[in-house]
């Protein structure tokens, strides 16, 4: 029963997908006017916030691995401090 | 309760102190950001844009950026002092902290004089957001000295230490910042 009713679900969403008309697909942003000024906007503004967003986490990533070194490069006996 | 150590940990190879402000920063940074990003689509988006240095006061804005470059200078030079030379580091610090203060204080009451309010433009709506933002973290910053330089007399060397290191970090984020809004704002 569980199972039918997920397929029903995926059909019906499916469905929706194909039949729906172009413009109910349409970014709420730009309406399918891609040089609008606002689609470059935001287009800068995802660039800018990807960057920033990508700085950090290259960041973060970049302490991980190096704990990851540490860990590897001490000894299996030595015990870390609890805090 | 997790107690205050000093040393560095073994597994991270920095002191809690330094990972905790290097957290603290990661989050700034996103908040600043998604402004700068807010920004952007602003820019871009809009019809016209106006040239920055002829609306705000590039001399004020230069001077700032001076005042905030030695007031970390001195953040810094703390860092390598002890005890008592890193509290007269600080103090100088916070004076030049309280002279940027200042002299944006200066440039608001002057901006708005000439009806320079953030509802009139939205170059302006975001310079007021930006700058307001930042100065918040230049208050912020004034008072985390104060109470380093006032812990100083209490705590360990190695506990004050600490404190200016994180602090100076954080007074090297927000010159970072500030030199970005310089650009954005006074210079294009």
């Amino acid at each position: 029963m569980t199972r039918l009713r997920f397929l029903a679900r995926g059909a019906a969403v499916a469905a929706i997908w194909v039949g729906a008309e172009a413009a109910v697909w349409a970014c709420p942003v730009c309406f399918q006017i891609e040089d609008s000024p606002i689609s470059s906007g935001v287009r800068a503004a995802v660039l800018v916030l990807i960057g920033i967003t990508s700085g950090v986490l290259v960041a973060f990533g970049r302490f991980a691995w190096r704990m990851a070194r540490a860990e590897a490069s001490s000894p299996k006996t030595q015990a870390s401090s609890p805090v | 309760m997790i107690p205050y150590t000093t040393e560095p940990r073994a597994d991270t190879r920095v002191t809690n102190v330094t990972l905790g402000i290097w957290l603290f920063l990661a989050s700034e940074v996103m908040l600043f950001g998604a402004l700068f990003s807010s920004y952007a689509l602003l820019r871009v988006a809009a019809p016209s844009w106006p040239v920055g240095r002829e609306v705000l006061s590039l001399p004020l804005g230069a001077a700032n950026t001076v005042v905030l470059l030695l007031m970390t200078a001195a953040a810094w030079r703390a860092r390598r002092a002890v005890a008592q030379g890193a509290v007269k580091w600080l103090a100088a610090s916070s004076v030049l902290a309280l002279v940027f203060l200042g002299i944006k204080g200066f440039e608001y009451w002057e901006e708005i004089g000439r009806g320079l309010v953030p509802r009139a433009s939205t170059f302006l709506a975001m310079y007021f957001t930006l700058t307001g933002l930042h100065a918040v973290h230049v208050v912020g910053g004034l008072a985390a000295n104060l109470w380093a330089a006032a812990g100083a007399r209490k705590l360990s060397d190695a506990m004050t230490h600490g404190r200016v290191r994180a602090l100076g970090l954080y007074w090297a984020f927000v010159d970072v910042v500030w030199l970005v809004i310089f650009v954005l704002f006074y210079l294009t």
